[in-house]
């Protein structure tokens, strides 16, 4: 509408300008040769200037001055020929206002989209980043929940989207801080607060602080949620109450259905924790399959498989190539079982700085390092956090390469297990051919384009992007 | 919303200009003042509506709106802000946008400051302005609207190319352009002449001062479109007889010749009809300048054929322009009655063969740039006329305006003294050639086509202190009077001082750096010296960096001479990510009598570069040159005589004298 308005009054503005010499009053006007003459006079003063310079004589002077004078006459003559009347009109204006207003808004409904908004590239974030999000880009998608809650900052929905998001790419602070909102606005919801106080542990570095610990106590107290009692056990473990933990994860183990989702951790938990403080695991875990029974270091033997390597074969390779996670979680799983407790946190702890830059496989490396109980009996350093990131940036050449090698190679783990990731491929390939690797690049390339195969869409942008990159 | 408003702006600027097109003439054919003064009004509307919509487009590039198409196909959010502005006019739609904006502008400016100009001269010369007016913004609307928008806005807009990204080419497209379109204003009064019957000393007065805007501005823009070459593209030219160059230097010889035989019209009433035809001429080639050469059109016969409804239109648009105004001048001409007459040995007569020659140059040209472009549409053979054919036939007939404009000022109007002017030729003649046997001897020069050039470049900048001299009376009078008469000089004669000195010095540059500069093209590790005539490059070393949009490596080059340090040279090699180019900078140290010039090229795979070393002699005198010459056209557009606006209160007076 105040396009409309602004357009209008503009137009009859404009056009009102146009026809204002109609609406002057009366006047007369000389359309001759005044102009002439004045050239004349100027030519004169000229020739008397040059005379009195010397440089031209006396009879020059008066012949170019006769001369002159003959034209100027000439052009005097015709000076009243030339008079034009300018007179008021007002039906004239009137008219030549209209047609032109008319004429001007008339040709833009033709040819322009009227009313079609401005849309400057900073107006259209939210619209970049839905389309990326779309595209299946995870950032984006949180940058957008950021948006939306700062926006409106009462919808339980997008705070608790938010914080799954967050727990989704392992950022469990965030992750915390957004279910905290979540929380407060769903008051007493136990889901929510169970959620809330694990995001809080993960952020403490898988430690139950004592906020959570509290929240899981009253849902205990008033709910059966199954996750307070794990981490409840969890928190006497750290808090060297073995016993207890282990006596909390039993309870929890008989009150669940065998098939329920968090089994397998609280059983792996258990087997742990019995072989650290070497007990018989079957008075916790009646239903112990061999295997777990030889893990819990009860019964050697039978059904624990051969390694498939020795440790120090593995450690060999890794000397050689200390970009392979997986060789490092099996050197710690290999020494852990010998014994070796502080030897597999150590090979744990190596491989986390190889991978300083790589979120997915130091998140494997945890998962590695919570299957094998080493998080609870060594106090090994703890993997590179933000301040290690940080860190990184003070780093010499080499060291700084070495991480960047991590964090591709940790992309192209994470790839390897999530392949469905169309920006992760494109990033891949482009990392490759940024290091001069073109002939990984290209492997990258064409498994993506396996993977998307039946999907048009991705292989366009994959043509276009990372294609583009290798000269395909 | 502004963008649409200002879609709006650009359609009101049509209405605006169809209504000055025409009502003005009808008020002339009437006598209606009213009517007549409409083309002031209508001018003043059109430059707004013009100015708004060039506005609110350069606002759809500031702001990245990739709505509207020709941003999204021409610009980058990732662009330096300044780079974005000039971006605007570096593409198709906006320069035809930029084009309109000054023929609008010249249009206002002679609104209000031409009120000296007869209301009904006036309306005429300002509707055959708008006729023009119309003809593009209709082909703007209609074929190249800059204002069509995109339903789905792509994320970021395609960029812009890399060589255009640069600030000695970002404000050339203005400059040429003012000449280009300048030269309109010539055109219109040339018509309003045709139309009107009257052509006298008055007319040639108002038309004056804008030809010399426009030619003032066309000399700035050539000179800076061939500094942008010299130093982007990275070859040490400045001048490749290209189409695009030509297409601008074409007017530039023409309206040379416009501005001086405007001079013989004003001050002696005669070459009326002539000077009217050039009026056409310049104006008729800044057209096919701009549209057949500039646009790609006839370059390519495929680009006709990819977009046949732009060049049908622009052909359309040039035949009915250059056409009709030729068919009028036809019917015309030949009852205009031209006046003075004048001897051969005369200012007239000199100015005269100023003319043809100026004209039989740019006919050269001409035919050197259109016969390739024509050729090929015949016949699809594809041929070149380089820079042979125009250095063999347009340069000796150059050098002959050279000397002819030595002793052009020498004369004086109507009847010369042949005794006087005989003698100080032979002056200038003799001092000219001391001077050049002493730099032949002094430099060791042995060149004879360089020393003849030089001859020439020498002989018209003697030529023309001696005329300095000669005005203020020396040797006869005393020092002082001569100090005294050179302060009172009118501002047009220190215009024709400036113009032609510059030339000269312009004219040196460029023979020195044909004849004399030294060039070598090598691969060198860093630490090897290169020997450059007399100086020693070294490459230090190499430094990868990041610039704004682009990454770049800059060498260090170190420059010596016997030993001595004289500079350290920056050449870089940049590369531009979004649009996937490259450019050159080349490191450049200017010295009074020369560059030292160094490019770098790829590196050779052995540590080594490619790097090309240059020592440009007389290179900055070209632009030194350059600068006079507009000096020197803005200076004269101060003449008092000149002076746009008002007259002054003394010379209000007498005139209401005639009527007692």
């Amino acid at each position: 509408m105040i396009f409309w308005i602004v357009l209008g009054v503009t137009a009859a503005l404009a056009a009102l300008w146009i026809a204002w010499p109609f609406l002057r009053s009366t006047t007369f006007e000389l359309t001759g040769a005044e102009g002439a003459i004045s050239i004349y006079r100027d030519q004169m003063d000229e020739v008397e200037r040059d005379l009195k310079a010397g440089l031209i004589s006396q009879s020059e002077s008066d012949a170019a001055l006769a001369e002159i004078e003959r034209r100027a006459l000439h052009a005097a003559r015709s000076l009243d020929q030339g008079m034009a009347v300018s007179q008021r009109s007002g039906l004239a204006a009137l008219a030549l206002t209209a047609a032109s207003a008319l004429a001007a808004v008339g040709l833009y409904m033709a040819l322009g989209s009227s009313g079609a908004p401005d849309q400057p590239l900073a107006a259209r974030k939210t619209e970049i980043l839905t389309r990326q999000a779309d595209a299946g880009d995870v950032q984006s998608r949180i940058q957008l929940l950021i948006e939306r809650t700062s926006e409106n900052p009462d919808s339980f929905d997008d705070w608790w989207t938010l914080a799954r998001a967050h727990a989704m790419i392992g950022d469990h602070t965030a992750s915390a801080e957004a279910y905290r909102h979540a929380a407060e606005i769903a008051g007493d919801m136990p889901e929510v607060q169970s959620a809330y106080a694990e995001a809080m542990t993960l952020a403490n570095g898988n430690k139950v602080p004592t906020a959570a610990r509290v929240i899981f106590e009253q849902l205990v107290r008033n709910t059966d949620d199954a996750r307070a009692h794990y981490y409840l056990a969890l928190a006497k473990a750290q808090a060297q109450d073995f016993e207890g933990a282990l006596a909390g994860w039993a309870a929890l183990a008989r009150a669940s259905a065998p098939d329920a989702p968090w089994m397998p951790l609280v059983r792996r938990d258990i087997v742990n924790m019995a072989r650290f403080i070497e007990t018989d695991v079957l008075d916790y875990l009646p239903d112990a399959t061999p295997q777990e029974i030889a893990q819990s270091g009860g019964d050697p033997g039978t059904a624990l498989l051969p390694p498939l390597e020795t440790a120090e074969t593995l450690e060999q390779r890794l000397a050689e190539d200390p970009k392979d996670f997986k060789s490092w979680i099996e050197l710690a799983d290999l020494r852990s079982r010998a014994g070796d407790a502080e030897g597999a946190a150590d090979a744990l702890a190596q491989a986390r700085q190889h991978f300083a830059g790589a979120p997915f496989v130091l998140q494997k490396i945890a998962e590695a390092e919570r299957a094998l109980g080493l998080d609870l009996v060594a106090a090994g350093p703890r993997g590179p956090t933000a301040s290690d990131m940080a860190a990184a940036s003070q780093m010499s050449e080499d060291d700084r390469a070495d991480m960047i090698d991590g964090m591709v190679a940790g992309l192209a783990a994470r790839l390897k297990e999530q392949p469905r990731d169309l920006d992760g491929w494109v990033m891949l390939v482009r990392s490759y051919s940024t290091l001069g690797r073109a002939e990984k690049a290209r492997d990258a390339y064409e498994t993506a384009l396996l993977v998307f195969k039946d999907d048009q869409t991705a292989l366009g942008v994959l043509r276009n992007s990372a294609g583009a990159l290798i000269g395909n | 919303m502004i963008v649409e408003l200002g879609h709006f702006a650009l359609c009101l600027a049509l209405i605006a200009a169809l209504v000055q097109a025409t009502l003005p003439l009808w008020g002339v054919s009437q006598g209606n003042a009213a009517a007549m003064r409409v083309a002031d009004t209508g001018a003043q509307v059109q430059f707004f509506g013009a100015a708004a919509a060039f506005a609110a487009l350069t606002w759809a590039f500031v702001t990245s709106d990739f709505s509207v198409m020709t941003a999204a196909l021409n610009s980058h959010s990732g662009k330096p802000m300044m780079y974005k502005i000039t971006g605007v006019w570096a593409n198709h739609e906006g320069s035809m946008l930029l084009w309109v904006l000054m023929l609008a502008l010249f249009g206002v400016l002679i609104s209000i400051f031409g009120r000296v100009i007869p209301v009904t001269m006036r309306a005429t010369v300002l509707a055959v302005q708008a006729m023009i007016g119309v003809g593009f913004y209709a082909f703007i609307l209609l074929t190249s609207n800059p204002f069509e928008r995109l339903p789905m806005p792509p994320l970021d807009g395609q960029g812009m190319n890399p060589l255009l990204q640069d600030p000695g080419v970002a404000f050339h497209p203005p400059l040429l352009y003012l000449g280009y379109v300048g030269f309109s204003t010539a055109f219109s009064f040339a018509v309003a002449a045709l139309i009107t019957g009257r052509v006298d000393p008055a007319w040639a007065r108002w038309m004056r001062p804008w030809v010399l805007l426009a030619w003032s501005g066309l000399t700035a823009g050539i000179a800076l479109g061939s500094w942008w070459a010299y130093y982007e593209l990275g070859w040490g030219g400045f001048w490749f007889w290209d189409p695009v160059e030509n297409a601008s230097f074409m007017p530039w010889l023409i309206g040379t010749a416009l501005l001086h035989s405007a001079i013989v019209v004003e001050k002696r009433n005669a070459l009326l009809k002539w000077t009217i035809l050039l009026a056409i001429l310049t104006f008729s080639l800044s057209l096919i300048g701009t549209f057949l050469v500039r646009s790609g059109i006839l370059t390519s016969v495929h680009a006709f054929a990819t977009d046949p409804e732009r060049g049908v239109f622009i052909l359309l648009l040039l035949a009915i322009a250059i056409g009709g105004a030729l068919t009028l001048f036809a019917w015309r001409a030949p009852k205009l009655e031209d006046g003075g007459v004048f001897a051969v040995w005369s200012r007239e007569t000199g100015l005269l063969v100023n003319n043809l020659l100026l004209t039989a140059a740019c006919g050269i040209v001409f035919v050197g740039t259109m016969y390739p472009l024509v050729l090929e549409v015949i016949t699809g053979d594809k041929i070149s006329v380089g820079a042979p054919y125009f250095n063999q036939s347009f340069l000796p007939v150059f050098g002959i305006v050279l000397l002819g404009a030595g002793v052009g000022p020498f004369l004086s109007w109507k009847r010369a003294r042949k005794a006087d002017v005989l003698r100080r030729a032979g002056l200038t003649t003799v001092i000219t050639l001391a001077l050049t046997a002493l730099i032949a001897l002094v430099f060791g020069l042995r060149d004879g086509v360089g020393l003849l050039g030089a001859f020439i470049a020498l002989w018209l900048a003697v030529a023309t202190l001696q005329d300095i001299a000669f005005r203020c009376g020396l040797p006869r009078v005393s020092a002082g009077t001569a100090l005294r008469r050179l302060i009172g000089l009118p501002r047009s004669a220190w215009g024709l001082y400036l113009g032609h000195f510059g030339i000269a010095v312009a004219s040196a540059g460029v023979i020195a750096v044909s004849v004399w500069k030294v060039e070598v093209i090598q691969t060198v590790q860093p630490g090897d010296p290169t020997q450059v005539g007399p100086y020693e490059f070294t490459l230090l070393d190499i430094e990868n960096t990041t610039g704004p949009n682009y990454q770049t490596s800059i060498a260090a080059v170190k420059v010596t001479r016997d030993g001595e340090m004289v500079t350290v040279l920056f050449p870089e090699r940049r590369w531009y990510p979004v649009e996937r180019k490259p450019s050159t900078e080349a490191g450049i140290e200017t010295l009074w009598h020369g560059d030292l010039y160094a490019v770098l090229g790829d590196p050779a795979g052995d540590g080594g570069f490619v790097t090309r070393y240059y020592y440009n002699t007389g290179v900055p005198w070209m632009w030194l040159g350059a600068a006079l010459i507009t000096l020197g056209g803005m200076v004269s557009l101060t003449d008092r005589r000149l002076r746009i606006g008002a007259p002054s209160a003394k010379r209000r007076q007498p005139l209401a004298q005639p009527a007692e």
